[in-house]
């Protein structure tokens, strides 16, 4: 035994050493090239387009891929071609503030977009904090800004949705007592909390019941039974697309009669497929009005429809707006970080496909509840909710 | 005989040149993500390295060190945090916590074996993962856990890349070595004869239980440590840096790194499986 | 009580895919000693192989059922290819990590084949639901129980009365006495692995109408069919048929009764203490046959 480890340390030592000076000093060579025709306007995107989030990040691949295509063809920005790197980080959060720095001080960009996920912009704006590059990320989350200078936002809070979902509750249904169902992820959970504490602060609605179900739950039954046995007359889902169409299943089978009313996590065609015949009459809160889109809507859904073959989701619009905004400022500021900066918190009346924007030093997101729309689905398609 | 000596002088000097490229490569080289890079790489090569006598010499297959390192990361980040204690304070109580958590589980886990150990480590995972994120007031839930302070001694803050990379390789550094000489001594033997086989070890006055007890907890205490500095250099953690994809990535290097070169196949391991997919991109890029 | 029912049928319509997802698991390792660690993701990807029959190709249920059975061979001929020369070297951290990787590259390679994250997959009957005593049974639930209970039955049988059968139980039991006298281990071996994977397939078809086909529900699958055979006792098939039914069961009554919150979290805690007291397994005495 003792000359096995004495043979380790010799041969097989030597072969790996060898190895890794070589991977260092190609590392070496590779890190000194030179960064390509600079005269382009480069902005990184961290999205996460694989992992458990990939739907998401695909969706908003698409749009920026689509948009700056556009914005190119239109002659760029000042004249000086927009350049998106993107960037995969998995869903990953300690991958994201890696993938900053990377941007950032490897690739020198002047702005970033992304990422599509909370914990991930939560590890990425640290970085782009201090670094003074402005970051425009896309989850409903307005933590993530923290009171930070260079963290903005287009993404509409879910605050907004739940804030539009209890006063729809209240107003529309004529609902007193609510139930939650929502699955476990970042979002699912995130918006199902907030609709907890809209409902909360309500004197008029009640919050009788709150179930979640587990990442791969083949049956949402044993959950809609507790949410069953205590009445509520309405029920608020919160996750994506493949949740809440098992719960709704589940619930047509248990024929159990309950208004239901998904969040904009949901308001995506994979839903619609998945779901069938049983979404008929369910309520979702969206950003786009499919079914009647409106004027600032009508270029991305022909976009989107034209390029990919599919209606745009949230998600293509969260990518867009990222874009569109950050190509605006990149105008009005010349490409200088800070004065990116100054014209993100400065933007105002900025119609974008998911609303209209008036950022200020307070509210890094500029959105209020005039970017929600409440969609009913009519013989499985979207149609505006009367 | 002379080969032998030569080879183990051949050694000394590749440790000494590495060791002396370690202690000014940031003084060469600056630039933040550099510098980024090779820190992660010295956390996750500490969790390799445990890995190394776990796994290579004590031959126990374990899915569960993103755990210990998880652990470590969000004791040390909570009580920071939410306690405002000191860093010094946060750092031992997360190797300690991480080190406890590992004795805890290895009490069931040192009951099984081969495929039923990994699966069993599995398991642990998937539980340690749910309550991190169903816990949102302590853990911050899904979304994440931000706000975590700079590491302080005394007055002097490690607030830079360059101090952290120097706070963070020391350690590495010590930890290197202290694990090679475990490794090359009285316990790495009886950790050898246990993984070769347990029945037999015990004729040789080893008790293969308390031992693998032992170097579980080693496990635990390795990963602790990394975690409480990732925690602090990241200043935000969430749960999906420590899911089972961060453990079979930490095994991985190992195996890559060789799994019997007692604690050097899990520094080479990290180096490899950080740097490739960094090279290859720029590669790709050209 | 109905809702304890309803808990019951629920947890037993899952149960029955652990329980093929262990039986699985049992088979490979009475013949090879490991596990294959992509067995869950075999489950998902059978159940899209059977999407593009059933859908797509417009294949009768019932002949598609049998196709899909015939792939499952065919793929775990392949991965007895793959695996086989870590296999001989009695390598089991590289066959883990192998396993895995063919896991990873499946489940990346669904988004590329079928485009879509999951896919609609009609119930094998139409119909509603059938009332019983104030719950109600999924059509579907039916047809997986029903056919689980057909399986597990046709291999018993299998091993019991067919000369194949009783061949690969000598395999697993004493190879060295097998081969002297006359038995191809190594061909018994890949037998194991086709069934093991054909396994994994049909029970995929299976629960596809329930949970639509595909997803990211590999590893879950293969995690919780492990423990659940585990939990009945690995190397005895009863035991991991029960072991499978009872962790279903577990799961539904613990989310649907105890939390919803921490489902997972409490039942793994739980069968880690059981673990603690009987590693072999609640339904096993001791080394027994298939």
């Amino acid at each position: 035994m003792h000359k096995h480890l004495m043979k380790l340390g010799g041969a097989e030592m030597k072969k790996r050493v060898v190895i890794l000076l070589t991977f260092i000093l190609v590392g070496l060579i590779a890190f000194i090239q030179t960064a390509l025709a600079a005269e382009t306007w480069r902005i990184g995107a961290i999205i996460s387009t694989t992992g458990h989030y990939a739907p998401l990040g695909t969706a908003e691949r698409q749009a920026m891929i689509s948009l700056s295509a556009k914005i190119n063809g239109q002659g760029g920005i000042l004249g000086r071609k927009l350049e998106v790197l993107y960037e995969d980080d998995e869903g990953i959060p300690a991958k994201s503030a890696f993938l900053a720095k990377k941007l950032i001080y490897q690739e020198k960009v002047i702005g970033i977009l992304g990422p599509s996920v909370t914990a991930c912009a939560m590890a990425a704006a640290a970085v782009c904090e201090e670094a003074g590059i402005s970051m425009v990320f896309m989850t409903p989350t307005k933590e993530v800004v923290g009171g930070k200078k260079y963290i903005f936002h287009v993404t509409p809070g879910s605050d907004l949705d739940a804030i539009f979902i209890s006063r729809f509750i209240e107003n529309k249904l004529k609902a007193k007592t609510v139930a939650i169902l929502h699955g476990p992820s970042q979002y699912d959970m995130s918006v199902a909390r907030l609709v907890t504490q809209e409902v909360k602060k309500n004197p008029k609605l009640e919050l009788i019941a709150s179930e979640k179900w587990s990442q791969d739950d083949k049956d949402m039954t044993p959950y809609l039974l507790n949410i069953r046995a205590k009445k509520p007359q309405a029920l608020v889902i919160g996750g994506s697309a493949f949740g809440p169409a098992v719960a709704i299943r589940n619930i047509r089978d248990l024929k159990m009669d309950i208004p239901i009313i998904c969040t904009s996590g949901t308001a995506q065609q994979e839903f619609l497929d998945l779901a069938g015949e049983a979404a008929n009459g369910v309520y979702v809160t969206s950003r786009l009005q499919y079914g009647n889109p409106l004027p600032e809507e009508k270029d991305i859904f022909e976009t989107i429809q034209r390029e990919y073959k599919v209606l745009p989701s949230s998600f293509h619009a969260n990518g867009w707006d990222a874009l569109l905004v950050m190509a605006e400022v990149i105008k009005r500021g010349n490409g200088d970080p800070k004065s990116i900066r100054d014209a993100l918190e400065n933007l105002k009346n900025f119609k974008g496909a998911i609303g209209t924007y008036n950022m200020s030093p307070t509210d890094h997101n500029g959105l209020t509840t005039e970017c929600v729309v409440m969609l009913q689905i009519k013989n499985r398609m979207w149609a505006v909710a009367d | 005989m002379g080969s032998s000596i030569n080879e183990a002088r051949t050694k000394q000097i590749l440790v000494l040149v590495g060791v002396a490229l370690l202690l000014f490569f940031p003084i060469l080289d600056s630039n933040r993500y550099h510098l980024n890079l090779t820190i992660l790489i010295a956390l996750y090569a500490i969790n390799a390295m445990a890995l190394n006598i776990l796994l290579g010499v004590a031959g126990q297959i374990s899915l569960c060190q993103s755990v210990f390192y998880g652990m470590g990361a969000y004791v040390s980040g909570i009580l920071n945090v939410h306690l405002r204690l000191d860093f010094l304070f946060c750092f031992a109580a997360a190797i300690v916590a991480a080190g406890l958590l590992a004795f805890l589980i290895g009490l069931t886990a040192i009951r099984f074996k081969g495929h039923y150990l990994a699966m069993v480590t599995l398991v642990i995972v998937v539980i340690f993962i749910e309550i991190v994120r169903e816990w949102y007031g302590l853990t911050g839930g899904p979304d994440g856990f931000p706000g975590i302070g700079k590491p302080r001694i005394g007055p002097f803050v490690f607030d830079t890349e360059i101090r952290y990379y120097y706070l963070v390789y020391s350690l590495t550094l010590i930890l290197i070595f202290f694990g090679h000489n475990l490794v090359q001594g009285r316990t790495g033997r009886a950790l050898t004869a246990v993984r070769q086989d347990e029945t037999l070890s015990y004729t040789f006055g080893v008790n293969p239980t308390a031992y693998k007890l032992k170097v579980f907890v080693l496990s635990g205490l390795f990963g602790g440590l990394s975690g409480s500095l990732y925690a602090h250099y990241s200043s935000f953690i969430g749960s999906e840096d420590f899911s089972l994809h961060v453990s079979i990535t930490m095994l991985c290097m190992i195996v890559i790194g060789g799994l019997r070169t007692g604690v050097w196949g899990g520094f080479l391991g990290a180096a490899l499986l950080t740097l490739l997919p960094e090279w290859l991109g720029a590669l790709i890029k050209w | 009580m109905s809702d304890l029912l309803q808990y019951l049928i629920s947890g037993l319509t899952i149960g029955a895919i652990y329980a093929i997802v262990a039986l699985g698991f049992h088979i490979i390792f009475k013949a090879t000693e490991i596990f294959n660690f992509a067995q869950g993701t075999f489950v998902v990807f059978g159940g899209l192989l059977a999407y593009s029959l059933v859908v797509n190709a417009k294949i009768h249920f019932a002949v598609a059922l049998v196709l899909v059975v015939v792939m499952g061979l065919v793929a775990g001929r392949f991965l007895e290819i793959i695996i086989r020369k870590p296999l001989l070297s009695g390598a089991h951290l590289i066959i883990i990590i192998a396993t895995i990787a063919i896991g990873i590259i499946l489940e990346n390679a669904y988004l590329l084949i079928w485009s879509k994250e999951y896919v609609p997959f009609p119930p094998f009957t139409a119909g509603d639901p059938i009332p019983l005593f104030g719950a109600i049974v999924p059509r579907q639930s039916l047809w997986v129980i029903g056919l689980t209970v057909l399986v597990l039955v046709l291999v018993k049988l299998f091993f019991k009365y067919t000369l194949s059968g009783r061949a690969m139980q000598a395999a697993a039991n004493n190879p060295m006495a097998a081969r002297s006298v006359g038995i191809n281990v190594e061909l018994m071996i890949i037998y194991s692995l086709a069934m093991s994977t054909a396994l994994a397939f049909v029970g995929g078809m299976m629960i596809a109408p329930i949970t639509f086909a595909g997803g990211p529900a590999g590893p879950g699958l293969t995690v919780k069919g492990f423990v659940a055979g585990i939990l009945g006792g690995i190397g005895n098939s009863n035991a991991v048929i029960l072991g499978g039914l009872l962790f279903g069961l577990m799961e539904s009554v613990v989310g649907g009764m105890i939390s919803s919150g921490l489902k997972e979290a409490i039942t793994f805690t739980f069968l880690l203490i059981i673990f603690g007291f009987k590693p072999m397994g609640l339904f096993v005495r001791a080394r027994e046959g298939h």
